[in-house]
Order: C-alpha cells, then structure tokens, then sequence
C-alpha cells in the first residue's frame, strides 16, 4: 500500500479537484445574471416607494410608531447592541414561560421575508390555512441593516424562542443570529453577532433554553430569558461531536446532554480517543454516555435505539457493481439495517427521517408521475403511502416531524413549506421557511 | 479597469468579471455543492454581490480571493443537505465486490472529499483548487488560521483513511 504523505496527498487533491472542476465547467449566461440585476433594482425601487410613503403617513400624523404598523408589522422592534462572548445579553425580565397553547398543538412556525421591506416575519400557520402573526425580525435590527439569506433552518425552541441565522456579510463569511420571544409579540430581536463562517448546523438549542452558537471567537451558550452568554473553552484534545458513534471529527450537529449542562464530545489523547461532554460552564470533559436531548419538529438525530440513519452508498469497483441504501446502523461494529435497497432497480430515495417513535422511518420516494410521495416504513423494507408533495425546482426533503407524527413539514424543493396531516393526507403548501412547531416538546431521551 | 468599474457598481463589469472569474468561481462552488444548478445559481449571486459591495474592495489585487470567499460563503448558504457526512465499512445487499483497489486514486480522493462535512470541505477546495492561502482560507471561512489547519489536516487524515481502507466496499452515509 502507498504511504500517502502530506505532500503526496496534497498533490493528489489538487489534481483531484481540478480534474473534477474542469469535467463539469459551471457556464452562466450573462443575461441571466443581468436579469437577476435588474429584478433586485426594481423590487429594490418599489421599496423605496413604499418606504416613502409610510414615511409621508407618518409625517401626517406625527408618530413613528405608525410608520412601523403602517409597513405591517405588528410591534415597534428595537435592535440590541450585539454582545460578545465577554459581555452579557441585553438583559430584562424574563416573560412566564408557559406554553404557547395553540389550539391546534400541531400548528407550525415558518419565518418569511417581507419582500417590501426586507424584514423577516413569523407566522403560526394551521393546516387550514389560517395564520397569526407571532413576531417581526426587522431589517434594521442587523448590524448593517441587511439581511441577505436566511441559513437553514430557523429553530423554535421547546421554551418558545426562535433563532434565526442569517447571512449579513457574503463576503466576510460572516453572519448573526437574531432571536425572538414567541411569547411576546413586543419584545425586542436579540442580535447575536459575528457569528463564525455560517454554521447553522451549530446552532443547537438545549433543554434549559440555552443556544449553542458558534461565534468567530469560540463556541457560546446563550441565554436570552436571562440575557447571558458563557464561551466554552475547549482544551486541546478536546472536539465536539454529532450524535453519530465514532467519526467526531466529521460531525457538525451537535447535541446537548439531556439535563442541559454539557456538549457532547470525545477527547484525544494519542491514539486513544475517548466519549463523554464538556460541561457549559467550565469546558471540563466527563468519561461517559450521558442521556441526550432531542427537540421534536426538526427531526430526530438518532433512533430510539440510538442508531443513526442515512444514505450509504458503494463505491464498489465499476459503476454498474454500486449502489446507494437507505439504512440505519447502531454502531461502527454493526452492519447496516437496509430500509430501502436502491440497488434492487428502485429509483433513489429523495429524503428519510426518524419517526417520532424513532422506531419507523418516514421516506419521500420518487414519483412515477406526479408529486414525490411521502411514505412510513414499519420495517425495513414495508412501507405504506401517506400522501405526496408538489414537484418544485429541487430536490424536496423533510423540515420537520410534530408530536407523534401528526404532521410532517417539508421543504418541496424551492424553500417554501408543505405541511401534511398523516391521518388524512391533507396538504398544505406555504410561504415561508419552517422553523418548528408552536407546541415545542421533546423527544424522550436516549443514551448514546 | 475591473476594480474601478466593481467600486463605482457599473454592470457593464459583470460581463468581465464572468469572463475573468466564472470558472474559477464556478468550479469552487461546483466542488462544494456538486449540483450543477445550484453552482450556476452561486456564481450569479456572487458577481451580483460583487456588484453591491465592490466599494468595500480596497485591495485591487485581492478581486480574486475577495470574489472567491463570496463564492463560498453562498455556497455553504445553499448548502442544506448532506449536512452529516460519515464514512461506514460495511454495506451488505449491494455486492461491492471491491474495495478502492479497482478505483483510480483520483476518483478515490474525490469520493472522499464529498463525505467531508460542508465547511472542511469548503475549506480544502479554497486550498487546494482555488490555491488560497491559509490565512485566506480563514478570512473566507471567518475562523482562525488554526481552525483552518485542523481542518485541512483532519481532512487528510480522513482522505488517508479512505486510501487505505480495504475493506469490501468502502461506503459514505449521507444523514438525512
């Protein structure tokens, strides 16, 4: 076997990437991206209009909080002085932390951007159709005042908060996260900056209501009932890790403990890597596998036996000898439990996740015809159809499952929302990018 | 010429920077995404973010690298799926016969690339495609120069592991 040496390898991937990049040269016409151009300017001019005239209103009257109302939004929103892993959160007092109570405890959360004035809204949306408006994240609360991509996904907490990242800086690669309280339509958008290199997948909300949040500086848990930040010092060795067995360094979700005073994550020393969390408060790290916390609407990170799920595939010798399964596997040690065998002349599975039971799995599997179909497996291999989505632009996938699997969100494949009753197939398709549930909950927790 | 047009936002330098830089553009956010698509959908957000923010560029000579970081920064934007990457050894039920044995090293290294998680992957094709800097590599990813090693030294470990696993069937899972 070849000894791949740094150097060796680095050849090896220059050539890799560049034979890679040359067989599939991206080519865009320039009246495409001068049509984006001129698309941007216009809405752009219509919302200097609009603002021009809200402003007019407001000049009549005499009252700025009317300019607010008068663009839609439902309270006067102030922005906060961004904190630093140093300094505290704007601070204040908590509301009562009780359940939304929504009349229908399956109600969703999306967040949609006003295309009049850029601001972000969060909406309840019932299967029926009917909304409510829940909070406003306003433009003018980021730090430039932009807000040019919203990163997937916006999370609602179990307690009844929501943070959004969101790309501010393109190029300085550089983001915020902007938190909201559910519970209190008037309250203020809380501005975590200088978030680190967009890592939404480190944006992780923990039982106690803390939000883990990867910021340029280091890793921060914060609080905003509280309005306090902790930076989590890592010693060396030290590495967070997903909820998958082994493979730490490749794991980008973290998972916080189940009583919400750790992280998990493995600690290397030599060869010998070992498993366990580093506490929030003082970065120490403790041998183990403590019990995890899971918030229900996004999904589930393991199975209910703490196996994990996903697309295998072989890259076996020639094309013809690979193939891709949808399979779960409890450990690097066991062999993968294949759900759904691509190789056997099936099309490609489009998405899979957990059920609420962490026992089932939901599939979307390709159409014949129309719509991809939203399908249950009991079993490996035995499945029934629950209903379908409409066929978007890309590729659909699953945002989010409710308490017991009553709905099911998706993302059709154009960053819109399809919500699915499982009981009757019922469909419906919103704007908005989803972001949890109204009812918050948690899964029961698993040892991994 | 470029840089003065890109300051003062004329469109007339769309066209140029498209001809200059929409390969290399394109093939960071290709490598990233590996979805054609959405790489033709980086490539225009990223010259017309250009075209916003070219007053912020002060240093003539840094257009590429600048142009670059906005690329990638996009890129892992769009980059909603496939977020957990990891490598297994055993597939039963699809016959692999072979291990990497029968593959070229190329296609071998490639495979392996695409398992790495988003960001480390990111950071490898500003490195080694794009032949960025370290210290550009963690301007462009907003982390320190020694995440940035980590990263591209975890990224090899795992490219050395892929290389030289011979067990049947070397696989990738992609976590739904």
């Amino acid at each position: 076997m070849p000894e791949y040496t740094d150097e060796r390898l680095e050849r090896l991937v220059r050539q890799s990437l560049h034979d890679e990049a040359d067989a599939s040269p991206i080519v865009v016409d320039p009246a495409v991206i001068r049509a984006r151009l001129a698309d941007r300017r216009q809405r752009r001019q219509e919302r200097s209009r609009l603002l021009a005239a809200a402003a007019v209103i407001a000049l009549a009257v005499g009252g700025g909080l009317l300019v607010v109302r008068g663009l839609g939004l439902s309270a006067p929103v102030a922005a906060t002085p961004a904190p630093s892993i140093a300094s505290p959160l704007p601070s204040g007092a908590p509301p009562a932390r009780t359940r939304l109570g929504a009349a229908d405890p399956d109600t969703a959360v999306v967040v949609r951007q006003d295309v009049a004035d850029g601001s972000l809204a969060v909406v309840a949306v019932a299967l029926d159709g009917s909304e409510k408006a829940l909070a406003t994240i306003p433009r003018a609360a980021m730090p430039d005042g932009t807000i040019d991509l919203i990163l997937d996904p916006p999370r609602v907490s179990e307690l009844g908060w929501l943070a959004v990242p969101i790309l501010t800086n393109p190029a300085g690669g550089t983001g915020v996260v902007a938190v909201v309280d559910l519970y209190d339509a008037t309250g203020t958008t809380i501005v975590i900056d200088d978030v680190a290199g967009l890592d939404p997948q480190r944006l992780v909300w923990g039982p106690s209501g803390r939000l883990l949040v990867q910021q340029t500086a280091g890793l921060t848990s914060a609080d905003p009932a509280s309005g306090t930040t902790i930076g989590i010092s890592l010693a060396d060795g030290i590495e967070l890790r997903g909820p998958e067995p082994g493979a730490s360094v490749l794991a980008e979700r973290f998972v916080w403990t189940a009583d919400g005073t750790g992280i998990l994550a493995t600690r290397t020393t030599g060869d010998t890597v070992e498993h366990g969390d580093v506490s929030i408060e003082d970065g120490s790290f403790t041998l183990g596998t403590p019990a995890t916390y899971q918030a229900t609407g996004l999904g589930r990170a393991t199975g209910s036996d703490g196996s994990t799920l996903g697309t295998a595939c072989d890259s076996g010798p020639t094309p013809s000898s690979s193939g891709c399964v949808v399979g779960t596997r409890a450990d690097d040690s066991m062999p993968i439990a294949v759900w759904y065998p691509e190789t056997l002349g099936a099309p490609p599975a489009l998405d899979a996740a957990f059920a609420a039971d962490g026992a089932r799995v939901w599939m979307l599997l390709p159409p014949e015809q129309a719509g991809p179909l939203v399908a249950l497996f009991d079993a490996p291999k035995q499945s029934a159809v629950i209903g379908d989505v409409a066929e978007a632009a890309g590729s659909p996938r699953f945002v989010g499952l409710s308490g017991g699997d009553r709905r099911l969100a998706m993302d059709p494949g154009d960053g819109r929302t399809t919500l699915l009753a499982t009981d009757s197939g019922r469909r419906l398709d919103v704007d908005g990018v989803f972001a949890g549930w109204e009812a918050g909950g948690s899964y029961p927790t698993g040892s991994r | 010429m470029t840089v003065e047009a890109l300051r003062r936002g004329r469109p007339e330098v769309l066209d140029d920077l498209l001809d200059r830089y929409g390969r290399d553009i394109g093939g960071v956010a290709y490598l990233i995404l590996r979805d054609r698509a959405a790489a033709e959908d980086v490539v225009t957000e990223t010259l017309l973010t250009a075209l916003e923010r070219g007053r912020d560029l002060r240093d003539p000579d840094a257009l590429r690298p600048w142009l670059l970081r906005i690329a990638a920064n996009h890129a892992l934007g769009l980059r909603r799926r496939e977020a957990r990457v990891v490598p297994l050894h055993v597939v039963p039920e699809t016959g692999g016969a072979g291990g990497l044995g029968g593959i070229p090293e190329r296609t071998a290294v490639v495979t392996a690339i695409g398992t790495l998680p988003p960001r480390m992957r990111a950071a490898v094709v500003l490195r080694y495609y794009a032949d960025l800097s370290v210290e550009g590599v963690a301007e462009a990813l907003g982390v320190s120069t020694n995440t940035v090693k980590s990263q591209l030294q975890a990224a090899f470990d795992h490219l050395r592991s892929a290389l030289a696993d011979e067990a049947p069937g070397t696989v990738e899972v992609r976590h739904a």
